[in-house]
C-alpha cells in the first residue's frame, strides 16, 4: 500500500520579479515502511516539496498544480484544521538543524508533551509519560532527565535523537527528514541514520529523506528521486541508479562524488 | 545568568532595595495615628451645658466616664479627681474608648464625632482628645515628616500614597501591555496589509502629546483616579505593540516555529506559547521603565487636580497641597516630591539594569 502518492505537483513563489518555478510537476510515491530519498543540489526545489506536502509553504509560494495523495485521501482539498490535525500526527518532520528546532525557553520534555497534547486527548502528566517513552524509544538512556533539560544544555547528536522522538511520539505514518544529518558530524551522522533505520523496523513508518549528501542515500534509502531545478530527473531503485544510471545530470552528479574520492 | 548580572549592577540593586522599602511598609497599613492633644489653657472653654465626657483610663483598655462635668461642683474638682497619667496613645485606645463609651449607654452617638466632646485631665491641665494633629507641623519625632494643613500626618500619608502610585502603576501598566501584547503580535505574526493599518495607528498614536491627551480625555470623562489608571494605560500600548512586533518578526523565522507548525500547533498557540515567552525579556525591561512613566503621568495629572481625589493620598495631590505653604511648610510638598523622584528612578535603575543584564543573550551568546 502506498503512504504518499504525489502526482504532477506545481509550486510555485509569485515573487515580484517574477514567478520561481521551485517545484515543477514531480511524481513519486512511497510505499509503508520504505525510505526514499530525494537528493538534488541546494535550490533544486526539494525543501519547498516537503513544505508542500505539509502545506505550509512560506509566502509568496503556492502549489498551483497536482495531487498529494495520503492514504488516499488528497492533501491539498483538506482544509487547514483538518490539515492541522495530520501535521506532527500522521506526518512529521524533522529538520537540518535541531538547536532552532527547539523553543529555546522550554524543557524538552515539555516541549514534545506538548505535541502529544495538542493531538491525543492526555492530560500533561500522561504527556510527559509517553514522552519520556520515546526518547527511550531513540535510545535515549537518562531519559528522565533529558525530560528537564532545556535545548541548549544538549549537544548536537543528543538534541537530534530528542528531535526524532518529537516527531515519531505521535506514531506517525509518514517521517519528512530535510537533511536531519547535515549539522552532524560524521560519527553522529551514521548513528542517527542506523537509529532511523531500526525505528522503522520498530514502529513502521516511511521516511522522506531529503539530502545532498549520496552517501547517506547509499547508506539507508530503498529508493532515491534525483532532482534538478524543480523536476525529478530520475528516480528507482537505489543500487539501479548508482550502478547504472541513464539521466546526464545523475551521471555528473556520480562522476563528481567519484572524482572527488579520487 | 541574567540574575547573576543584574545582582552585580549597583544601581539596580540600589532601585530595588528603595522599591522593597517603600512597598513593603505601604503593604502594612501603616498610618501613624498617633493622638494629639491640645492643651487648653483656659478650661472655661468648655460649654458646661453640653453632655462632655471626661475620660479616665482605669486599666488596660478600659476607661472610666464622667457623664457630665457639670456633675462637679466645679471644674477645678474634677481634675482633682481624675488626674489621669497615661493619656490616649493610638487609635486603637481611642477604639476602646469608644467601645467603653458604648457598654455605657451611648449608642447613640457617632464615634467618629465622640472624640470632639471627650476631655483629659494630665497632671492638672485639661486636654481635649484629637486623633487629628495641629496643622502644618514641622519634623518632628511624632511626625517625622512633620504636618499638613489639615494636621494629618505627611510621612503617612506618602506611605498610604505610594500604594496609590503602584496600583496605577500596575494597572496602567497591564492594560497598556495587554492591548500592546495582542495588537502587536497580530501585527507581527500576520503581516501583510493588517500589520500596515496597525502599524499607521501606531505611528499616528506615538505623534500624540500624552499628557495633553490625558487632560482632553479626563475633561471628557470627569476626573478620577480609576479613570486615570485605564487612560493612562489606554494611552500607552502604542510602544509596546510596536516592540512585540519586532520581536515577533525576527522571531518567526525562527526553526522552532517552522518545527511548532509542522507539528500541527495552531496560530494562536504559536503566538501564546512559543513567540510571546521568548519575547518575555524586552518585554520585562520595557513593562519597568513603562511603570516609572505611568507614575509619573498619575502625579502629573493629581497634581492637576484630575486624578485621585481629595480626600484620598496621592503624590501628585499633596504635591498640589503643599504649594501654597512651599514658604512656610517645605515639607508637605517636598516629602512626596522626593518619593516620587526615588520611585521613578528606582524602577529605571531595575529597568535599566535587566536591560543590561538581558542583553548578552539577545545578541546570540548563550
Amino acid at each position: 500500500m502506498m503512504i504518499i502518492q504525489v502526482n504532477n505537483l506545481k509550486s510555485h513563489f509569485f515573487t515580484e520579479e517574477g514567478i520561481v518555478k521551485a517545484v515543477d510537476g514531480i511524481n513519486f510515491n512511497i510505499a509503508e515502511g520504505e525510505i526514499l530519498g530525494i537528493v538534488g543540489e541546494t535550490g533544486c526545489g526539494k525543501t519547498v516539496t516537503a513544505l508542500s506536502i505539509m502545506r505550509l509553504l512560506p509566502e509568496p509560494g503556492r502549489i498551483i498544480d497536482g495531487e498529494i495523495f495520503f492514504k488516499s485521501e488528497d492533501l491539498l482539498k483538506k482544509d487547514e484544521d483538518a490539515m492541522r490535525r495530520i501535521r506532527g500526527k500522521e506526518i512529521s518532520m524533522i529538520f537540518q538543524d535541531p538547536l532552532t528546532s527547539f523553543n529555546p525557553v522550554f524543557k524538552i520534555g515539555d516541549q514534545i508533551a506538548e505535541i502529544l497534547q495538542i493531538h491525543l486527548a492526555i492530560n500533561k502528566k500522561e504527556a510527559l509519560e509517553k514522552a519520556q517513552e520515546s526518547l527511550e524509544l531513540v535510545k535515549i538512556h537518562k531519559s528522565e532527565e533529558m525530560l528537564n533539560q532545556y535545548p541548549h544544555e544538549l549537544s548536537g547528536g543528543m538534541r537530534q535523537r530528542a528531535m526524532i522522538a518529537m516527531a515519531i511520539a505521535c506514531n506517525p505514518s509518514l517521517l519528512i527528514a530535510d537533511e536531519p544529518t547535515t549539522a552532524l558530524d560524521v560519527t553522529i551522522q551514521s548513528h542517527i541514520l542506523e537509529l532511523i533505520r531500526d525505528l522503522i523496523k520498530e514502529l513502521n513508518f516511511s521516511v522522506l529523506l531529503i539530502t545532498h549528501n549520496l552517501g547517506v542515500v547509499a547508506e539507508i534509502c530503498d529508493r532515491v528521486a534525483i532532482m534538478n531545478k524543480g523536476k525529478i530527473v530520475e528516480q528507482g531503485d537505489v543500487n539501479q541508479i548508482f550502478n547504472a544510471p541513464s539521466n546526464e545530470y545523475t551521471k555528473n552528479l556520480l562522476n563528481i562524488i567519484h572524482s572527488l574520492y579520487e | 545568568m541574567v540574575y547573576k548580572a543584574f545582582s552585580r549592577n549597583k544601581r539596580a540593586l540600589f532601585g530595588v532595595s528603595v522599591l522593597l522599602i517603600l512597598y513593603s511598609l505601604a503593604g502594612f497599613t501603616f498610618i501613624n495615628t498617633q493622638a494629639d492633644y491640645r492643651w487648653l489653657p483656659n478650661p472655661n472653654e468648655i460649654h458646661t451645658g453640653e453632655k462632655l465626657y471626661l475620660v479616665q483610663q482605669s486599666d488596660e483598655n478600659k476607661y472610666a466616664i464622667l457623664e457630665n462635668l457639670n456633675d462637679f461642683p466645679s471644674l477645678k474638682e474634677a481634675i482633682k479627681n481624675f488626674d489621669n497619667k497615661v493619656p490616649i496613645n493610638d487609635r486603637d485606645e481611642y477604639k476602646a474608648l469608644i467601645t467603653t463609651l458604648r457598654d455605657m449607654g451611648y449608642e447613640d452617638e457617632d464615634p467618629s464625632d465622640i472624640y470632639k466632646k471627650v476631655y483629659f485631665i494630665q497632671y492638672g491641665r485639661v486636654y481635649k482628645v484629637s486623633l487629628i494633629s495641629v496643622e502644618n507641623q514641622p519634623p518632628s519625632l511624632n511626625h517625622p515628616f512633620g504636618t499638613d494643613d489639615f494636621g494629618r500626618d505627611v510621612f503617612s500619608r506618602v506611605i498610604y500614597a505610594s500604594r496609590i502610585s503602584l496600583t496605577v502603576g500596575f494597572i496602567a501598566v497591564s492594560i497598556a501591555l495587554s492591548i500592546g501584547i495582542v495588537v502587536g503580535s497580530i501585527s507581527g505574526y500576520y503581516g501583510g496589509i493588517m500589520d500596515q493599518i496597525i502599524m499607521r495607528i501606531v505611528d499616528i498614536w506615538m505623534s500624540i502629546p500624552g499628557l495633553v491627551l490625558l487632560i482632553a480625555m479626563v475633561s471628557v470623562f470627569g476626573p478620577g483616579l480609576f479613570k486615570a489608571m485605564i487612560l493612562i494605560g489606554i494611552l500607552s500600548w502604542a510602544s509596546t505593540a510596536r516592540l512585540i512586533r519586532g520581536q515577533i518578526l525576527s522571531l518567526k523565522e525562527q526553526g522552532f516555529i517552522e518545527a511548532a507548525r509542522a507539528s500541527g500547533a495552531s496560530d494562536m498557540r504559536i503566538i501564546f506559547k512559543h513567540l510571546l515567552p521568548n519575547a518575555m525579556a524586552p518585554l520585562i525591561v520595557d513593562a519597568t521603565l513603562f511603570l516609572a512613566s505611568a507614575i509619573l503621568l498619575e502625579a502629573g495629572l493629581s497634581f492637576l487636580g484630575l486624578g485621585a481625589q481629595p480626600p484620598t493620598a496621592s503624590w501628585g495631590n499633596m504635591l498640589t497641597d503643599g504649594q501654597k505653604y512651599l514658604r512656610t511648610a517645605w515639607w508637605i510638598a517636598v516629602y512626596p516630591g522626593i518619593a516620587i523622584f526615588l520611585t521613578v528612578i528606582s524602577f529605571n535603575f531595575i529597568g535599566d539594569g535587566l536591560r543590561d543584564a538581558i542583553d548578552p543573550r539577545l545578541k546570540g551568546v548563550r
